[in-house]
């Protein structure tokens, strides 16, 4: 009997119930994909952490080295279990050549090195650790990503006065700097190569690398480090962070999966209620006859469950399958990236994930057949409501008001009477323009050049960075110098950064980086407060502020000149430079142990940027001298293009979702309003005019859907994109954007979507059935 | 007097796959202005089915209807539309109230839709007519808020309020008693009196009786009309008896 109801039913709402199999379908295979992608994920960086055997404890060092004291510390510490330390030979971008075409643009420090001994090690894409030949250079995975290469081409050093060419043998990866978020990579070669470059280098940089034997105890491990006053000009990153960069791109994609497809698995649901309201209307008296012919709720509820009970398992079965095929798409960066290990239990997991949309569309619908409760026998054979109220406020009235026309008025009462079941319609516009505009505001906002200021960066032109080596104060004063005799510049800022003593809350001390300058010449954003103007002020990083314990109006007790010194907590911003851990101030530190200048410029003309930039990379070869368009570029361009896509794609959903929805509304309120526009009807009422009537009411209900989401999205979609970006460590953010170009466009575009909808909708909707027949199944 | 109404060779049926079901065939007849006409005969000879082919609702298969000198069965839905709200009005058996207006609205819902700009006479009118029909003061009650007998009286009142030519009636008194059932058929008798065209389908002779014409249907078909005697000439009782034998005989 219950296939006979399936089939009659699937025949019946053929266009419905196709569209429900396939939201169930999509929404399933998203969800069992986004699961799988969790636990291989976690499951791959488990496996390349462990091959590579990432340190836990990592500290970047440039300068001089005191090896002899780092190996005492070894011997005495009693949390370590190995230790090493790696030196990078660092090359300009513009020196190296690869395929004919050099790395100039790149803001990535690219490093050559030779494979570690104990730990760290640098895998091929099958994770085994490479061993690399002479003559043979391995380049991170990164650079398959942006560069046309074949395995074979030439990868060359070109400095002034060295020349030296490898073979590309492979690309590696890389768990501690696979991410394009990390501004260093690593270029591997042999231990021979390695030894003949390094006599054409003269700075070197370190990375001075633990493992404990703990790993939870590597907060103990930072405090006994920084203690010993060890090496420390540089940041030091340890495995959460580790683990972060690994994980940051496939878990966004992740989350981004679970986020739509609850938003599928969602208007399935919607789908599923405004049928299953459709159904009980139309066949109320069938209800009402069945009740009194003795079948109990149980029996009757069977019957109307048991089509979406085969909908949703045929549409579960089907996106598990789906998901199967698709999952190679969606771990494709992963795979690429971590490992291409499978992991055993993800199917178990793609199971249990569809298993879970089968069962939450079932409860919906026992949920939605509550309502059948309320359907007494007498009630519907008499066709009496189910409760309706009829009551509209007397400025809707048709007898006493005359300054609207009668079908926008019965459109507007009735949206008015029937606020409640209007309501969802109302929320689906909502949620769709908040979908359209907070991704577009948000993609065009991190497209915008202010965007930078959240990033820890002031918002200049040209940034020149002077990292330690011989004669560095000279270097500065040079530098210096030459942008005081260059007339193209508008303003520039000298900002230090020098390392102190700090003092927890409790009385530990840890080792905090403090940048020194003018910082309301080239503001940040700041989250909470403000920059540092007097000279007992410091903002603090987000991280920081959290990790030190400290709020706006705290004081922070720092030892400077041997002295303590009191500073008051005057902003709180949002970094993710050097870590993310940073702090500002105006003092003078240069009594401090300095590790690095930085000079921030902006130019009076900047379409001759691009020539100034080329000048000072001539003038000063051995500094980093960065275009903050292409740094802008590189750390955020791939975030940029996604967040586009995703907008774009946002866009294309809300659509689809507001029309289908919009069409499956009509079709609710057509098959509830039969009689009703029957009368209408036969009373001399045009079809045309009925059908102004929903316009009206659906033009009404999506007004409000698009001013109150527009409302909703100026001042709470700041908080929404924070909840993304505070991924980033941007939690509190600002939308960078022209409304009237964002909002006006998003709100325009679904306007004309619902509307065409409407309009076409009600063509093909309000039909064929004659009036005439509806007035004699009331009579 | 001019014919109002004019049914010529009207056939229709209700087709299905496999059968052709015929329910009006041969139907030739006409009323005149100011005539009172009752259409009789048993459940499911197609009595509501010619009253929906006369009035334009129900797209007949063969013949034409002329109402007021037109021809409306080839008219489109549009201008049937048009001419429901312009020269009809309609009294159904159950009264079909549009449920989400209170009474007044339900009224003047055409009206205001035909002439917006006339708001306050068309209010003024409704008043009027609910006060004659007995029911001025129910007029911001909702549907759901009277009785069955005072909804249609609110359905005669609407189908009064754009002065029609004529007005159709299915079994108006049909779902009532027989108290309201009078009440009701004293305002269609006054209506009448007024001047207006009244054509009402019923299988009960009490309605018949106080028509000037009977027509009598039986499958489909018109088997035979009578003018019943002037009030003066012959009592209601009289008529009703004349009525009934007349049903008896064709009914055998």
């Amino acid at each position: 009997m219950y296939f006979k109801i399936i089939k009659n039913n699937v025949i019946r709402t053929r266009v419905i119930s196709l569209i429900l199999v396939l939201f169930i379908a999509i929404g399933t295979m998203l969800f069992s994909n986004a699961i799988c992608l969790v636990t291989d994920l976690t499951s791959a960086m488990e496996e390349l952490m462990d091959t590579a055997k990432t340190p836990h404890f990592m500290q970047m060092h440039s300068g001089s080295i005191d090896l002899e004291r780092i190996q005492s510390f070894v011997v005495e510490n009693e949390f370590i279990s190995e230790s090493q330390i790696q030196a990078l030979l660092n090359f300009d971008g513009s020196e190296i050549i690869i395929d004919g075409e050099s790395l100039k643009e790149t803001v990535q420090d690219n490093a050559f090195v030779k494979q570690n001994e104990s730990f760290d090690f640098l895998l091929d894409t099958n994770n085994n650790i490479i061993n690399v030949s002479d003559g043979e250079i391995y380049l991170p995975l990164c650079y398959r990503m942006n560069q046309n290469l074949q395995i074979g081409d030439v990868v060359e050093i070109k400095g002034e006065n060295y020349d030296k060419k490898f073979r590309l043998m492979g690309y590696l990866r890389d768990s501690q700097m696979n991410s394009m978020m990390a501004s260093s990579k690593r270029l591997l070669i042999s231990d021979r190569d390695w030894k003949e470059v390094s006599r054409h280098v003269e700075e070197r940089e370190y990375l001075i690398e633990f493992r404990l034997h703990n790993e939870s105890e590597i907060g103990l491990f930072e405090v006994s480090y920084l203690e010993d006053g060890l090496e420390a000009n540089g940041p030091t990153i340890t495995t959460p962070l580790f683990q972060f960069l690994n994980a940051i791109s496939d878990g966004i994609l992740a989350a981004a999966l679970i986020g739509i497809s609850i938003l599928i698995v969602l208007n399935a649901l919607l789908c599923i209620r405004f049928t299953l309201i459709a159904r009980i209307q139309d066949e109320y008296r069938e209800i009402g006859i069945m009740k009194a012919l003795g079948m109990s709720k149980k029996e009757i509820t069977r019957i109307f469950l048991a089509s979406y009970t085969a909908f949703s398992a045929f549409g579960c079965v089907t996106g598990f399958l789906l998901s199967m095929f698709t999952k190679r798409f969606f771990e494709k960066n992963m795979r690429m990236y971590l490992s291409s290990t499978i992991n055993n239990y993800s199917l178990l997991w793609a199971v249990l994930a569809s298993v879970i949309i089968f069962l939450m569309v079932n409860g919906f619908v026992m949920l939605v057949l509550k309502r059948m409760k309320k359907i007494s026998a007498v009630d519907a054979l008499q066709n009496r409501d189910l409760g309706r109220k009829n009551k509209a406020p007397k400025l809707l009235s048709i007898a006493d008001q005359s300054f609207m026309e009668v079908n926008i008025l019965l459109g507007l009462r009735d949206v008015w009477i029937r606020k409640k079941m209007y309501m969802l319609l109302f929320f689906i516009y909502f949620l769709s323009i908040i979908m359209i505009l907070v991704p577009q505001a948000l993609a065009k906002t991190a497209a915008s050049k202010e965007f930078i200021t959240y990033m820890g960066v002031g918002e200049c032109d040209m940034r020149i960075d002077l990292a330690q080596g011989k004669d560095l104060k000279q270097r500065v004063l040079d530098v210096n110098a030459a942008l005081d005799q260059e007339t193209e510049v508008l303003k520039k800022q000298l900002f230090v950064t020098a390392s102190y003593k700090a003092y927890y809350n409790d009385g530990m001390v840890g080792n905090l980086k403090v940048e020194s300058g003018n910082h309301t010449l080239f503001p940040l954003t700041y989250q909470e407060g403000r920059e540092p103007i007097a000279e007992n002020e410091i903002a603090f990083s987000e991280l920081n502020a959290k990790e030190y314990g400290k709020k706006i109006g705290d004081t922070l007790v720092i030892e400077k000149s041997g002295k303590k010194k009191e500073l008051l907590v005057c902003g709180i911003y949002q970094d993710v430079t050097n870590g993310g851990k940073t702090a500002k101030a105006t003092f003078d530190n240069t009594d401090g142990k300095i590790m690095w200048y930085m000079f921030c410029v902006s130019f009076k003309d900047t379409s001759s940027k691009n020539e100034l930039l080329v000048k000072f990379q001539n003038l000063f070869p051995d500094e980093k001298v960065t275009n903050i368009d292409h740094y802008m570029d590189q750390t955020l361009g791939n975030t940029i293009d996604n967040l586009k896509r995703i907008s774009q794609l946002a866009m294309v959903i809300s659509g689809f979702i507001s029309a289908l929805i919009t069409v499956l509304y009509l079709k609710m309120l057509f098959s509830i309003d039969g009689v009703n526009n029957a009368v209408l009807q036969a009373i001399g009422f045009q079809k045309k005019e009925i059908e102004r009537q929903y316009f009206a009411a659906i033009f009404t209900i999506l007004l409000c859907g698009m001013i109150s989401g527009t409302f909703f999205t100026v001042f709470w979609g700041e908080r929404i994109a924070g909840i993304v970006l505070g991924i980033f460590g941007l939690s509190n953010m600002k939308f960078l954007i022209n409304p009237w170009s964002v909002y006006s466009v998003g709100a325009f575009l679904l306007m004309i979507i619902v509307s065409v909808t409407v309009v076409v909708g009600m063509k093909y909707l309000n039909t064929n059935e004659k009036f005439i027949e509806k007035c004699k199944e009331w009579c | 007097m001019a014919d109002i109404l004019k049914a010529v060779s009207v056939y229709h049926s209700f087709d299905n796959k496999n059968e052709k079901n015929v329910v009006l065939q041969n139907i030739d007849f006409e009323i005149q202005e100011g005539e009172f006409v009752t259409i009789m005969g048993p459940s499911g000879c197609g009595k509501s089915t010619l009253l929906y082919a006369l009035s334009g609702m129900e797209k007949i298969k063969e013949g034409s209807v002329f109402l007021d000198g037109e021809e409306i069965s080839s008219q489109s839905e549009e201008k049937l539309a048009r001419l429901r709200r312009d020269k009809i009005g309609y009294i159904f058996q159950q009264p079909t109230m549009i449920r989400s207006m209170n009474l007044i609205d339900n009224i003047v819902v055409t009206s205001v839709l035909k002439e917006r700009s006339k708001q306050k006479e068309i209010k003024a009118k409704a008043i009027l007519l609910m006060k004659k029909t007995g029911i001025s003061d129910l007029a911001q009650r909702g549907t759901n808020e009277v009785s069955g007998g005072q909804l249609q009286r609110a359905g005669i009142c609407r189908a009064l309020m754009n002065c029609p030519k004529i007005i159709f009636g299915d079994e108006p008194t049909g779902a009532l008693n027989s108290v309201a059932a009078s009440e009701i058929l004293d305002i269609i008798a006054m209506i009448h009196q007024e001047g207006t065209t009244i054509l009402l389908a019923t299988h009960d002779v009490k309605v018949a009786a106080r028509s000037e014409r009977v027509v009598f249907m039986k499958d489909g078909e018109i088997v035979k009309q009578i003018i019943l005697p002037k009030n003066q000439e012959c009592s209601q009782q009289e008529k009703i008896e004349l009525i009934d034998k007349e049903v008896k005989a064709f009914m055998i």
